[in-house]
């Protein structure tokens, strides 16, 4: 080995991993023009270094549908960390491109197809999604990467049982941060607390880099919080933050936690911090003001959300969850059983069943609202907000010992599970004696 | 000449974006919220690592200063950021498996599970990963080694001593550390586990052209780094069929990791599942088309003859045209019996490259032979004083195929193979052999040869 010794001080290369540096002769002359090294101990998983990179690789190798891929997948690996669609347009035609250039047995390549189906789970087209990784599954069933898409495209469909069956197949086939995660979120839908922790608890050691772990303390934290815990919930979602600080969810998830803990000044924070990040939670964060009597400003932050969604209505682009859910509190009920209905022909999850009951029942068609209100709990999933629809729902039909049980279970699961709404179940309760 | 003065010399060269090791998934997840709206809760990353489990690579060769043993050497975790403390799953059975009869079945394998003293930490935990701070607190491992042969298992070593990463003023005075991370095992042995720095080094051109078309993986640093090795120097006498490496030298080794799975709703198994596998290196990444390479991680060699996939893949790999097409040259018709003798059966004097090498014919008392990736070393093979990086291909025995040494540039060799060579002419003069790629660190003379961890100052 003394050769490599007498090597070693006129030239080296090493591809650590997957990443080849290469030592220059002496004279320090870059041969390429590449960019010079960064301080030791940079991350090495970087993504906005890695779509760089990738896109200069496709400079000069403009046909690799490999490369192209992986480019989608990054943009959309992109789109879900900023909050930013401009990412979902690139990451389509990147894979899209990739789908469409020749690849060594002949057909599309594997992960652009399931590329595909991401990317249709991000853009909430659900069947879509099913349709891309079914393809993907006849193409290459022992590419584990398609049945991740296809259990979150069943979950968000409502379709549970094939949602677990695609879950056991990952469970089987490749224990890991995938399918834990997933089997979590079905044990959770199940109202299954303590082995969804368990198997999050296993994610969060395995996660690979500071997204991941982030995603599953997030994860740990909203089950914690949804179980009535916010002190546990907010450590969960600390520990997120301390990996990911600019992890939107955990921000917001960490602004209910200490409103409920009565740290309301640093609810406010985190939620003005939460909103800054991504729109997603200003109907959450006007909630908690209405609730501290600021009716102005909690205004402006609906203003912002019926703004937002004018704009992607304007683009063709209309959610009619977030919508129905927010017109049947703070607008016109009617409008959101339209948009529900419209959601419920496309699917049939447990939330879109809760969010139909109560917008019925906010219109007044208390009968109709219930059987959706009971389609919501049919998994058994412990959700205070469900527990709490139903009550009222029962309130209206004159239900009261059903409506106490509704709003009694709806406190005992989660007691903060919303400012206003817990405020009512209490005061709901109270007066019937 | 120290390291630390040559290190502004590197140029890193990300866009070249290549990898001998397999980051086995890249696992798309989840639904996104849509932005400005919030009606999805369920917003995972696009990617899953899953460093822990990855097996990178795996060495074994004759032992150069003890050469009555082999050292097999298998490296996880990859891309490790110097002063981060890296853990192996604690869920996870690391395994190296010996093959000593060719039938593809383990004859001996050495187990590891590891344990945590404290609770972990991930080495992330800090957004800016190269200033240590009050998250990065070493959190060390112990581990347990078995052998498992004829059915039972021994314990080897207990509350074995891992060797952590060098953080500086946590770790004072490394080397000791390393020292005592290296222990002698009973019956003649030593073992190694723990963080080294990463020995993998590779010409960039070669890496260019032997995975173009093969997932870009989304790493970028510039700087060197480390990963987790489980080492093992172990007597012939233990590995060779019947106890006699004279007249059974070949043994064919492959790593393997199997993580601890879970049931959901109440029924299902919590067995372990293998999720990675190696033996000669790029195999999976080159050989196994992409479709396949999930399936590959979790099949066993014994299976690789009849399962459907390892022989044709083998036989006719996709990958040889398309490199063929980049690089503007001929790739050998199939059916590509060289590739096959390469990596399914070892090289004999009966086969397409008529030199008897690594074969389990070879083994006097074998009998029924089986087609297995495997790893395939022939412990006879005299060491070699100068040894060259090309191996065989330089006619140099001792190197890659036959094992694999620290020294040798699998990369160059693999693509050169999948060209053609050593059976038929190739082409030789893709890759410039005055190439500069050559180990980062020096490796040691001695057990467990791998360089100690890499640090901020080299």
């Amino acid at each position: 080995m003394s050769r490599v010794r007498r090597l070693l001080p006129l030239l080296g290369c090493v591809l650590l991993g997957c990443v080849l540096l290469t030592l220059y002769a002496p004279g320090g002359l870059l041969r390429r023009d590449e960019p010079p090294p960064g301080p030791v101990g940079w991350p090495p998983y970087d993504l906005a270094g890695s779509i760089e990179a990738a896109q200069h690789r496709l400079r000069r190798n403009p046909d690799d549908a490999a490369v192209w891929a992986s480019l989608g997948t990054m943009y959309l690996e992109q789109a879900r960390r900023t909050s930013d669609a401009a990412y979902y347009g690139k990451a389509g035609a990147a894979l899209r491109r990739s789908l469409r250039l020749p690849t060594g047995d002949g057909k599309p390549y594997i992960d652009a197809v399931i590329g595909m189906g991401a990317l249709a789970n991000a853009r909430h087209d659900f069947a879509a999604a099913v349709r891309w990784a079914e393809r993907a599954r006849r193409e290459a069933p022992h590419r584990w990467a398609l049945y991740g898409v296809l259990a979150d495209a069943y979950l968000e469909l409502g379709r549970y049982e094939q949602a677990e069956s695609t879950i056991r197949r990952m469970l089987d086939g490749r224990p890991d941060l995938a399918s834990f995660t997933r089997a979590a979120r079905l044990e959770q839908l199940h109202g299954r607390i303590g082995p969804a922790r368990e198997l999050l608890r296993r994610a969060c050691l395995i996660a690979g880099d500071p997204a991941e772990y982030a995603f599953c303390q997030w994860q740990l934290g909203e089950l914690a919080w949804n179980d009535g815990d916010p002190r546990a919930a907010r450590t969960a979602y600390t520990q997120a933050l301390a990996a990911d600080p600019g992890h939107v969810p955990s921000r917001a998830g960490k602004a209910r936690a200490e409103a409920a803990l009565g740290h309301v000044k640093q609810a406010l924070r985190d939620y003005a911090t939460a909103v800054a990040g991504s729109p997603s939670y200003v109907v959450e964060y006007g909630e908690l003001l209405q609730h501290l009597g600021r009716r102005a400003t909690a205004r402006r932050q609906y203003a912002v959300f019926t703004a937002q969604h004018k704009l992607l209505a304007a683009k063709g682009d209309v959610d009619h969850l977030a919508l129905g859910t927010f017109e049947a509190d703070h607008g016109d009920p009617r409008s959101a059983v339209r948009h529900l209905r419209a959601e419920w022909k496309r699917r049939q999850s447990v939330e879109v069943a809760d969010a139909l009951g109560w917008a019925l029942h906010r219109t007044g068609r208390h009968a109709a609202a219930a059987a959706y209100a009971a389609r919501a709990d049919r998994l058994g999933g412990r959700n205070a907000l469900f527990a709490y629809h139903r009550g009222e729902i029962e309130r209206a039909l004159g239900h009261r010992e059903a409506a106490r049980a509704h709003l009694s279970r709806a406190l005992a699961i989660n007691p903060h599970f919303s400012p206003i709404r817990a405020a009512r179940a209490r005061k709901l309760l109270a007066a019937t004696p | 000449m120290q390291l630390t003065s040559v290190r502004s010399r590197w140029a890193w060269i990300a866009a070249g974006g290549a990898a001998v090791a397999v980051l086995t998934t890249t696992v798309l997840l989840g639904p996104t919220m849509r932005p400005g709206t919030a009606t999805s809760h369920w917003d995972a990353p696009a990617t899953t690592l899953d460093k822990q489990i990855d097996a990178t690579d795996l060495y074994a060769f004759t032992s150069p200063e003890r050469p009555d043993t082999v050292t097999i050497v298998a490296n996880y975790i990859p891309f490790q950021a110097p002063h981060k403390p890296y853990q192996f799953d604690t869920d996870a059975r690391y395994e190296v498996h010996i093959d000593n009869a060719g039938t593809g079945r383990p004859a001996v394998t050495y187990r590891w599970t590891f344990a945590n003293k404290g609770l972990p930490v991930p080495s992330f935990l800090r957004k800016r990963e190269h200033q240590a701070g009050p998250f990065d607190k070493l959190v060390e491992q112990s581990y347990t080694l078995t052998r498992l042969r004829d059915g039972k298992g021994e314990t080897l070593v207990r509350d074995g001593y891992v060797a952590p990463t060098d953080m500086g003023p946590a770790t004072p005075d490394y080397p000791a550390l390393r020292r005592r991370a290296v222990r002698d095992l009973p019956g003649g042995g030593k073992v190694f586990t723990g963080t080294a720095a990463d020995p993998f080094y590779s010409d960039n051109h070669a890496v260019s052209l032997l995975r173009f078309g093969l997932p870009f993986f989304p790493v970028k640093t510039g700087v060197p780094m480390n990963v987790s090795a489980l080492a093992l120097q172990i007597p012939k006498s233990e590995l060779a069929l019947a106890g006699d490496p004279a007249r059974n030298p070949v043994i064919g080794v492959w790593t393997t990791a199997s993580r601890r799975s879970s049931g959901v709703l109440g029924s299902g198994s919590d067995g372990y599942k293998q999720v990675s596998r190696l033996g000669n290196p790029n195999y999976n990444e080159v050989i196994i088309p992409l479709k396949e390479r999930d399936r590959f991680n979790a099949l066993r060699p014994e299976n690789d003859e009849s399962g459907g996939l390892v022989v044709p893949a083998t036989l006719d790999p996709d990958q040889a045209r398309v490199v063929a097409r980049q690089a503007k040259v001929a790739a050998p018709p199939a059916p590509r019996k060289d590739l096959e003798a390469i990596y399914l059966t070892g090289l004999s004097a009966d086969g397409p490259l008529k030199l008897d090498l690594n074969s389990h014919r070879l083994n006097a008392d074998a009998s029924r032979l089986a087609r297995a990736e495997e790893l395939r070393l022939n412990m006879s093979t005299p060491v070699t004083a100068a040894p060259g990086r090309y191996g065989l291909l330089k006619g140099d025995h001792q190197g890659y195929p036959n094992g694999r040494r620290l020294v040798d540039d699998v990369v160059t060799v693999n693509l050169r193979m999948l060209l053609g060579e050593p059976a038929g002419r190739g082409a030789p003069g893709l890759v410039a052999e005055d190439s500069p790629a050559f180990l980062l660190k020096p490796v040691s003379g001695t057990f467990p040869y791998l360089a100690l961890p890499v640090t901020a100052t080299g």
